[in-house]
């Protein structure tokens, strides 16, 4: 993944989003939530990112997974880390998801699919694409 | 494929890993790994022996008949559920079995299920299952035993 120099805005072909039915593009992600985020930002988000998940595998239910203090770090980026947690979850599905609930304040996943990680960020992935497209 | 030296330095690497995050375990000449990692099941699940579910209040399965909240009180309510009871015994582990439930402040955020020879199993969130001596992941992730449940070995499932 390349991104643009220190100090300026990282743009949407910065993303490297497999193709795939239930992937959401970069195109996508941006057009409803427009990262802006300069180098550092998000250097700092990966950071965070990284950090999180490493604490947070440790524990089983949400509720820990949330009270890491780096998740609070990650949701305080809002919109802006959107597409950078679409890009993480689409690699490799994990609980980041929580992050994007904090954010939009939406919740996808029903009752038939909890428990079951891949359909979670999968169920996330389509409501991002749909969103997305509701915007164009 | 990955020659013997290699799997071995992977091995010490991990364990290396463990110890630095659950230092007690440095200290437990039994601890040890017993699977790959999966984010399939978690401590939960696999204290309640199932393989295929993550198990949890909010995003994981929960017992329809238990409430969805996460405390000391609804985790024991639903291993309640599975036949777990707090009432406890001084019988071996041979005859019954158990399990340990972790909390800080009050918090669940662990759960272990003992073996008959003694020592406990515990899936480390999505990470490996493990097997250790009680008191060795007692620490700043998990914070201490809170509770333990029992039921006699001959009712419990059998293991996965």
């Amino acid at each position: 993944m390349a991104f643009a120099g220190a100090g300026m805005a990282v743009s949407p072909s910065d993303f490297d989003y497999s193709p795939g039915e239930t992937q959401v593009t970069a195109k996508q992600a941006v057009v409803r939530y427009r990262p802006g985020l300069t180098q550092a930002e998000l250097e700092s988000l990966e950071l965070a990112i990284t950090n999180w998940k490493r604490r947070a595998s440790y524990y089983s239910f949400c509720e820990q997974k949330r009270a890491v203090p780096e998740f609070r770090k990650i949701v305080e980026f809002g919109g802006a880390a959107i597409p950078v947690i679409a890009a993480d979850l689409n690699k490799q599905p994990s609980y980041l998801f929580l992050a994007l609930e904090d954010i939009t304040g939406e919740d996808p996943i029903y009752e038939g699919i909890r428990g079951d990680l891949p359909a979670m960020v999968g169920a996330w992935l389509q409501w991002l694409k749909f969103d997305s497209a509701q915007q164009n | 494929m990955a020659s013997m030296a290699e799997i071995r330095f992977r091995s010490t690497e991990l364990k290396g890993l463990y110890e630095r995050d659950f230092p007690g375990l440095k200290s437990d000449p039994d601890w040890k790994i017993t699977s790959d990692p999966s984010d399939r099941y978690n401590c939960f699940a696999w204290a309640a022996k199932e393989k295929h579910r993550n198990w949890g209040p909010m995003k994981g399965y929960w017992p329809e008949a238990c409430e969805r909240h996460l405390s000391v009180e609804s985790v024991c309510a639903v291993f309640a559920t599975l036949g777990y009871a707090q009432d406890r015994t001084e019988l071996s582990a041979q005859d019954v079995e158990r399990v340990a439930i972790f909390s800080q402040n009050e918090v669940p955020t662990h759960v272990a299920l003992q073996l008959a020879s003694g020592l406990w199993t515990s899936k480390l969130g999505e990470n490996h299952d493990i097997q250790h001596r009680l008191e060795s992941l007692c620490g700043d992730l998990y914070g201490n035993v809170r509770q333990i449940l029992e039921q006699p070995r001959e009712k419990a499932q059998p293991e996965v």
